[in-house]
């Protein structure tokens, strides 16, 4: 019973009752070496991961305005991209040399350093030990090796950024010959081999992170945290770190036999080439192709690893906000599970048209139509949870609805693409780029904006700017749309994609007032996410402070934490759990949280209407 | 743009963070003044939800508007029966059901955004699952997934068939960044290649010099002309990268890969001369483009692909020079050469493998690996040619 008590007072606890373990936390001086850089504290991990993330999204960002104005405007010159570029925009143009290598670092960028590293290792790191109630990692050592190896990883990416060949022109997804022949591209010379060990450290980050997340998830759940009450962000981490657990170590392989094949003379995915100056490699019998299974057999669920976290930071925030419990739990889970296997079913509906056998042809499409189901149940039952419900449409809020809209945009496409007969004609055009960035690039932004507005108050003890976040939710919905939506019928017409321009074709030249409009789409959209980027930094240390343990009375453990975050979590002893995550409105309780006994809920709210009335 | 309107947009950028910051500001005083938390909430739940509908209607209607005015843009009916197959899976099979989703589902989310936007007295409805709705909502994808899948077979298993026997074919080889594309002569067969046995500057294609199947072939560099109403199977190979053979028209395509043949078929039926009238364009022609990565040149592997009367062809291809006369007079003379010089070579020296010195620039290229071997091949074949 005494325990009980403590747990409903800590719930609401307020400033002035807190300042006193916060003063006696002080004392325990910690080195800034180890506070800040190589710290072991999985919060000070999510925010590096977040914060390097949010670097490496602004830079991937302007990557973006620069190929767009080359699209949008391939016959005006601007010298100061000259000024800028030097050689790579001579005469105030984008080289075509330079554009592929924009185009290629966007999308790696983006799908690497961004999605995958800045949004599951930032919130797998913070919400797995916060809300299962564990004091850190089970491994908090490798932890930190995982971000180290993550920014390594960058920096070499960021190198070959300046090499005088330049960094890698050969599309995110390296296929060889043309990644594999230094003669076969400019980018192609060392630029891929800095790509290669860039994403092989990558990988390396990714791996231990993800150990860490299974055993910490399987492991450390505080007592009464049966599987069958996690959050649903943590069933989504956990999925998200067992499909990069099995998927990665096979792009490692592939790029491992890639750097062999340039620089020891192995033949695994070369065959029969001569160059354009009557070069003959002696390469025989390798097969290309080959490259490409390995690829998307972590390629495909890739964009799993990245739509998941997504998907379960969404699911808790609609809950939350809607104040219902999330619609379906079981299903919920089941469906992230569907995912995760049929996922691993998928990864040749990228390759339909690459030769390979029709008969294999026709099983990836109805693996790839299944995967639809799985998809659209989450849908409807994200939909029907704020049926009915009382909305806080507050930033976080916003950027989830934004989310199941993208969602259901790009996912749509996805059913036309993953037809085979279909693919044969949408194939690597603009149809394929806007299904993509709809569904796991925008939407998948969408959740980790939707994440860190809603957890902000947890990282920094502070908020941020909802009037900003609202602007900036707006601004940034209607862009996506703005951008993406022509890019359906300009594929739709056949403009294949990674064209440095449009003008040697009819057909895909007559697009050029859309492809203006898209580039001031993308530009304003860009421009957008930088009231973003001040909203953050600026509340760092100037939002309005948080004053109460937890500010959106949510009933995950992650709220019951101290407001200021300190090593280990729960300054007393780490609370218990008694029911599941998302009682909200249960027998006309606005909120119970996971911590309050069964039994207790009248007393728990009763403590919380006083609460109400005193403030 | 010049600098100064460099400078201009830079400011203007600044002066934008600038505002953004003062709305922060001004936002943070308001908000922390004496309401309420979910007054506070109610105020932002009901202009954002209303803003939400509004940007979803207008949004949504926008979207249809868009498809609309820019369907003259689309690409013309197909050229062939299968492409047309393509439009109306897309079109007619799989697009209503799919936009009708997007209709309900978009509707449903903004509206529900905006109707149960928070109110202080509303109390949130406990509706934590339900088995019915689970079932209903995954038996209805499930089964039109599944419907639409099977739909499609059909039409993958005929574009992806054998071509007949009667089909014509054309070599198309992808090489940075042209195509190369020829067609059988009347033997019907092409002259063989091996690249790493007959490739150098002069012979990209590997083309063996002495194959007499291939001195009837037709190599052209202008448009590749086709007839109407004939199986054309496209035999597709690449040099250096991965290209891929991209017919819009005909809404195929196919990647074309070093050292694994590959193929794409289309039976056109209707000829450029017929889609210029269909189109009302008279410059109408069909193009073929390359749709797979490979290289700095990638945006720019144009061709022209001419659909004409089956006689035309005929008359055409009558004219069109053989390959003996353009490349293989050339390939069998450079043969003699080289054979003269090694046997040269054995004489003076045995076995000297710096033949390279006495090559022209081109052979310079080549690796001795790649000379050797050469080398050792014609000299197994030497005494072959003089029995």
């Amino acid at each position: 019973m005494e325990n009980t008590h403590t747990n409903i007072d800590e719930l609401h606890e307020v400033e002035h009752g807190h300042d006193a373990h916060h003063h006696h936390h002080e004392d325990h001086y910690e080195p800034f070496l180890t506070k800040y850089v190589f710290s072991q504290d999985h919060k000070m991990i999510a925010k590096q991961f977040l914060i390097t993330g949010i670097v490496w999204a602004i830079i991937a960002g302007l990557m973006s305005v620069l190929f767009r104005i080359q699209l949008a405007y391939p016959e005006k010159v601007f010298p100061i991209l000259e000024t800028l570029f030097g050689k790579w925009a001579e005469g105030g143009q984008i080289s075509p040399d330079f554009y592929y290598q924009l185009v290629t670092m966007h999308g790696t960028i983006l799908v690497f350093f961004v999605l995958t590293a800045g949004l599951s290792g930032t919130f797998s790191n913070l919400l797995i030990p916060l809300q299962l109630g564990a004091r850190d990692m089970a491994s908090p050592f490798m932890n930190m090796l995982s971000y180290w190896f993550f920014f390594l990883s960058g920096f070499v990416m960021l190198l070959s950024l300046f090499l005088p060949t330049g960094a890698a022109s050969g599309g995110w997804t390296a296929y060889p010959p043309l990644n594999a022949l230094p003669f076969a591209a400019k980018g192609s010379e060392a630029g891929v081999d800095y790509w290669l060990i860039s994403i092989s450290l990558f990988i390396i980050s990714v791996l231990l992170g993800g150990l860490n997340y299974i055993a910490t998830v399987i492991n450390m759940r505080t007592k009464g945290m049966a599987f069958n009450r996690m959050p649903l962000t943590i069933w989504a981490f956990f999925f998200t770190a067992i499909i990069a657990l099995l998927a990665f170590p096979v792009l490692l392989a592939a790029g491992v036999l890639m750097l062999f094949d340039r620089n020891f003379g192995t033949s695994f995915f070369l065959s029969d080439i001569i160059s354009s100056a009557g070069d003959v490699m002696p390469n025989t019998g390798g097969n290309p192709i080959l490259f490409q299974h390995l690829f998307w057999f972590l390629g495909h669920p890739e964009v799993y690893i990245i739509i998941l976290p997504a998907m379960g930071i969404v699911s808790h925030v609609l809950s939350t906000n809607s104040r219902k419990p999330i619609f379906g739990y079981s299903a919920m889970v089941l469906s992230i599970l569907a995912i995760t296997i049929i996922g691993f079913l998928v990864w040749a509906h990228h390759m339909f048209v690459t030769g390979m056998n029709p008969n294999l042809g026709l099983v990836f499409t109805i693996f790839t139509l299944l995967i639809a189901v799985p998809s659209a149940i989450k849908v409807f039952n994200w939909i029907t949870t704020i049926w009915r419900g009382n909305i806080r449409l507050t930033p976080a809020m916003l950027f989830a609805l934004g989310f199941v809209s993208l969602f259901i945009s790009g996912g749509l496409t996805g059913i036309y693409l993953g037809t085979n007969f279909l693919d044969l004609h949408l194939h690597d055009s603009y149809f394929v780029v806007a299904h993509f960035h709809v569904v796991m690039g925008v939407a998948a932004f969408f959740g980790t904006f939707a994440g860190v507005y809603h957890w902000f108050p947890k990282m920094f003890s502070r908020f941020m700017n909802k009037t900003l976040g609202n602007i900036h939710f707006f601004m940034t919905f209607i862009g996506a749309y703005v951008i993406f939506t022509p890019m359906h019928w300009i594929g739709l017409a056949g403009v294949p994609r990674r064209y440095y321009s449009f003008e040697a074709f009819d057909f895909a030249n007559q697009f050029q007032s859309v492809n203006v409009a898209i580039t001031i789409g993308a530009i304003v959209t860009v421009g957008a996410q930088f009231i973003f980027v001040y909203n953050f930094f600026h509340s760092i240390w100037n939002g309005r402070k948080m004053t109460t343990k937890n500010p959106w009375k949510s009933n995950s453990l992650e709220w019951t934490s101290s407001i200021e975050p300190i090593h280990g979590n729960w300054p007393g002893a780490i609370p218990a759990v008694y029911r599941n995550p998302y009682e909200y409105g249960k027998d006309g309780y606005e909120y119970m949280p996971q911590t309050v006994p069964v039994g207790q809920e009248e007393e728990f709210s009763k403590k919380y209407l006083e609460e109400e009335q005193v403030q | 743009m010049t600098l100064t309107n460099f400078l201009i947009a830079a400011l203007a950028f600044i002066l934008f963070l600038v505002i953004m910051g003062q709305i922060g500001k001004v936002s943070d005083l308001v908000s922390g003044s004496s309401k309420d938390e979910d007054e506070a909430y109610e105020d932002t739940s009901s202009v954002n939800g209303i803003v939400f509908l509004l940007v979803g209607l207008v949004g949504m209607g926008l979207m249809v508007w868009s498809y609309i005015a820019q369907s003259d843009k689309y690409l013309p009916p197909a050229a062939s029966e299968l492409g047309r197959d393509w439009d109306f899976l897309f079109y007619v099979i799989f697009s209503p059901p799919i936009i009708l989703v997007f209709f309900i589902t978009h509707i449903t989310l903004f509206y529900f955004a905006f109707k149960y936007r928070f109110k202080k007295k509303r109390k949130a409805w406990y509706f934590s699952h339900s088995n019915k709705l689970e079932i209903i909502w995954t038996a209805v994808p499930l089964i039109t997934m599944i419907v639409l899948g099977f739909l499609t077979i059909p039409k993958w298993v005929e574009a992806t068939a054998k071509p007949g026997e009667d089909a014509l074919h054309i070599r198309v080889t992808g090489h940075q960044f042209k195509w190369f594309i020829a067609y059988p002569g009347t033997d019907d067969v092409f002259g063989s290649r091996d690249i790493r046995q007959h490739g150098k500057l002069s012979n990209l294609l590997g083309l063996d010099p002495e194959d007499e199947a291939g001195y009837d072939d037709v190599y052209t560099d202008a448009e590749i002309v086709i007839p109407k109403g004939r199986e054309i199977s496209f035999d597709l190979s690449a040099l250096d990268v991965l290209h891929d053979f991209y017919l819009p028209h005909f809404r195929v395509k196919m990647d074309c890969v070093p050292g694994v043949p590959t193929r794409i078929k289309i039976i056109p039926d209707r000829t450029t001369e017929e889609m210029r009238e269909i189109t009302g364009d008279p410059s109408f022609e069909f193009e073929v483009a390359c749709a797979e990565l490979c290289g700095q040149g990638h945006w720019n592997m144009r061709r022209v692909l001419r659909v004409v009367e089956p006689h035309e062809y005929e008359a055409w291809f009558a004219e069109q020079a053989l390959a003996k006369d353009m490349y293989y007079d050339n390939l069998l003379a450079e043969l003699e050469e080289e054979r003269a010089m090694a046997t040269d070579d054995d004489h003076h020296g045995g076995d000297d493998h710096n033949v390279g010195d006495d090559h022209d620039a081109a052979d310079e290229n080549n690796d001795d690996h790649g000379d050797e071997h050469n080398d050792d091949d014609e000299e197994e074949e030497v005494p072959t040619a003089s029995l």
